[in-house]
């Protein structure tokens, strides 16, 4: 268990008018010239208590990044503190390594030991890099992935990283294969197919290792996939349990012990009542975002993805569970409880971001809790042992629902913002979310939830859709552009306890990279236009920034390398769904490709092209 | 005619009204024939480059040419079975390659194209053979074609004056 070290809050105050001036609080890149790019805006300097990692779901910091969330709370903090605020400013790059690879690079590299592993994007190479000679290539494990498998790929062909546990890699597929791979040898030991592109079904998430059991899920939202998480036997591949997100109770493992906080959720076979009649069979749902774990509990915690087709008259109800969390005990699968964050979904909002797992100062007592800043705008706090919501707040323009009813758990709709058959207009925010899957980092030392997200909105509208398997199954029209401000992109710090913002920095891009926070009090996170860069966890001033040779969408990780210092890592390689503009598509022809999302960024070819890479850099 | 959407191995689930309302009956001659392959398409290059002297191959052409008709209708058609969802509705392009250009990677010609439909390509263009009538595919590879002939600077001015530009 890790006891953080207390740290005194500093008066944010002081710090606004050094950055009103160096910057005025700038707008997005624009504004600050060749300054450096963003500046942070705090808001006041209120004292508030600060919640600690969820103690069994952490360990004390070895210098190592086994698995993409650092650890099972997934706040993907790290104990080193050898770069700091002061000394930021003198990083190195110390070596760097091409994938070959020239799609979205959204994975987390690992570090065990003195060696980095790292997964591209398809055809899904991992590649074993030796930290003691400035990363010489050990070996390299090509899984033969299917070229057909890219037809099934919504928003580009990433994966979002590999995780290590007992000697072994495991990794998933773009064609829906599961891998175990001998860390050392790089010689593999089990693969095992788990779905069918031929249905539509695709594997794009990072696997989560809980005692014995591998745990995946699938993608394939946009192409009328039945979502599941499978757990597998870790030394032999072999399926152990199958929940599903749709269909009858026995699917979805709800049985006796299921105990749903709110109404809505209770009830009989909702997988099946909540569709019209078979539509829960093409229903989505998949399991493509992030698990985390307690092992006080022994649960694991997952989200669900959109319901299909995105034209919501064609599936009246609530659609259940799309959209929605579920606690599962790890070794069965069985569901202890669920909840719902988006009933009825009408604007494609998944639910599979990351839920790190706190235990939080809430109403002078300590609660048990997961945070969850979701694709629908709000910044869920949960009681991780019930589901009750004990907050949910906007963390950014939201129009499509004013608010979160905690006492029923739905959502309060705007109509003016329904689609269905009909189109909806600056509807905010837009499809990818607040935020989409680039994981949060949470530091103990600060208090503060490092959320990097979008600030979109969309014009959107449902029309025909035609199911047939292995092909798109989308039925809507939908235009996004920038939200109020003209920025596409923002890091906020999010203050859990006071459900407020401390400072963000606008971005010019959607930030769509990961963030990581050091117990060193800094912040790393990447932009599309190629800068990685770190910031001050308190104040979120800009420290320093390093122009990489493709945008950055990937997660950046920090390590202890093999000579004791501390090494910032982060991939870049532009794509994924915010950067198909960058993939040789043309939004000027047509504004709805790619989902609608490559006419908001059709400007980003003139700040990157493509190509995966690895950056390692360090103090000199 | 009904407008059912092809073989019976086609699971439709969605609602069919709106879409039958917008067919026609077409004209024969491969109407309803489920042919994965006309004659003489299968001689059609993938390749301007050849090994040694060049071997000519008869043109084949879009029966439907310069049928408008037919182009509407194949809009539809390339609609219906979901050419929308990985190209964009006028060719922009997204999960699959760009239509609305010059740049074919396995060819534009109208056999080529139909060939591209019928047999699928390796990096994820499925194989709409014996999913989609002949006639059909004839009706969507004119679409395909004028997508690529409506590709000029134009139509691209145009999309960009209903923009507003990144706000």
């Amino acid at each position: 268990m890790r006891s953080p070290p207390p740290a005194p809050r500093t008066h944010l105050l002081s710090q606004i008018s050094a950055l009103l001036l160096s910057c005025s609080f700038a707008i997005g890149v624009a504004a600050c010239g060749d300054a450096p790019a963003a500046a942070a805006t705090p808001i006041d300097g209120q004292e508030s208590a600060r919640g600690t990692i969820a103690p069994e779901a952490t360990r004390p910091e070895d210098g190592e990044w086994r698995i993409p969330a650092k650890d099972y709370a997934s706040t993907r903090y790290s104990g080193l503190d050898e770069i700091t605020p002061e000394n930021v400013g003198g990083l190195r790059l110390a070596w760097s390594f091409s994938t070959g690879v020239l799609r979205g690079h959204e994975a987390a590299p690992l570090v065990v030991g003195s060696t980095m592993y790292f997964v591209t994007p398809h055809p899904n190479l991992l590649y074993a890099l030796d930290l003691a000679t400035d990363g010489a290539l050990k070996w390299k494990y090509d899984p033969g992935t299917s070229r057909a498998a890219i037809g099934v790929a919504c928003c580009d062909v990433v994966n979002r990283g590999a995780a290590y546990a007992d000697g072994r890699i495991f990794f998933n597929t773009l064609d829906a294969h599961t891998i175990a791979v001998d860390a050392e040898s790089g010689k593999e030991l089990w693969k095992v197919k788990l779905g069918d592109i031929n249905r539509g079904e695709s594997m794009t998430m990072a696997p989560l290792v809980v005692k014995d059991k591998v745990l995946v899920g699938n993608s394939g939202g946009e192409f009328g996939v039945r979502g599941w998480i499978t757990a597998l036997d870790a030394g032999s591949g072999k399926i152990v349990w199958r929940g599903y997100s749709t269909g009858p109770d026995t699917d979805v493992l709800i049985g006796d012990d299921f105990r749903p906080y709110y109404e809505m959720d209770r009830g009989r076979d909702l997988g099946v009542s909540t569709w019209p009649p078979d539509q829960w069979r093409i229903g989505g749902g998949t399991v493509w975002g992030w698990i985390s774990y307690d092992p006080a509990t022994n649960l694991i915690y997952h989200g669900t993805s959109n319901p299909g087709s995105w034209n919501p008259a064609i599936r009246p109800g609530d659609n259940k569970w799309s959209s929605a969390i579920f606690a599962r005990d790890a070794d069965n699968g069985r569901a202890r409880w669920a909840y719902q964050h988006t009933p009825h979904d009408e604007h494609d909002y998944d639910a599979v971001n990351e839920s790190i797992l706190l235990d939080l100062p809430v109403g002078g007592r300590t609660r048990q809790v997961l945070v969850k800043p979701e694709r629908n705008g709000f910044v869920y706090v949960m009681d991780r042992l019930t589901g009750e919501v004990i907050s949910a707040d906007a963390f950014g323009t939201v129009n499509w629902a004013s608010s979160v009813d905690l006492k029923t758990g739905r959502p309060v709709k705007n109509p003016e913002k329904a689609t269905g058959n009909r189109m909806a207009r600056n509807v905010c925010p837009a499809a990818p979310g607040m935020k989409d899957w680039q994981p949060s980092s949470y530091s103990p030392r600060t208090g503060l939830l490092y959320i990097p997200h979008n600030n979109l909105c969309m014009d959107y509208e449902g029309v025909q859709a035609n199911y047939i398997a292995g092909t798109p199954y989308l039925g809507a029209e939908v235009v996004m552009h920038a939200g109020p401000g003209g920025h596409r992109g923002v890091l906020t710090a999010w203050d859990p306890v006071a459900r407020r913002k401390t400072w963000d920095i606008e971005e010019s891009f959607p930030v769509w990279s990961g963030t990581v926070v050091t117990a060193g009090d800094v912040v790393f996170y990447g932009t599309m236009d190629r800068w990685f860069k770190a910031v001050d966890a308190r104040s979120g001033k800009l420290l320093w920034r390093y122009r990489v040779g493709s945008g950055i969408v990937g997660q950046p990780i920090t390590y202890r390398g093999p000579d004791g210092k501390q090494y910032v890592a982060v991939p870049s390689g532009v794509g994924g769904w915010a950067g198909a503009a960058a993939l040789g598509i043309d939004p000027e022809v047509d504004r709805f490709i790619a989902l609608g999302f490559a006419y908001a960024v059709r400007d980003l070819p003139e700040h990157t092209g493509q190509g995966g890479a690895v950056h390692v850099f360090a103090l000199p | 005619m009904p407008c059912h959407a092809g073989g019976g191995t086609l699971a439709i689930l969605a609602t069919l009204a709106g879409f039958a309302a917008a067919c026609r009956e077409e004209t024969p001659p491969t109407a309803e024939r489920l042919v994965p392959e006309v004659a003489g398409v299968a001689a059609v290059r993938t390749s301007e480059l050849h090994a040694g002297p060049a071997v000519p191959v008869a043109e084949i052409r879009n029966p439907y040419e310069g049928d408008s008709r037919a182009l509407e209708d194949g809009r539809r058609y390339y609609n219906w079975f979901n050419c929308t969802g990985c190209h964009g509705g006028r060719g922009g392009g997204g999960i699959g390659p760009v239509l609305a250009d010059n740049d074919w990677i396995y060819g534009g010609s109208p056999a080529q194209i139909f060939e591209s439909i019928v047999k699928g390509r390796p990096n994820g263009m499925p194989s709409f053979g014996g999913q989609i009538p002949e006639a059909r595919l004839w009706m969507i590879v004119a679409y395909v074609e004028s997508l690529s002939e409506a590709s000029g600077e134009d139509q691209r001015h145009d999309a960009r004056a209903e923009g507003t530009g990144p706000r």
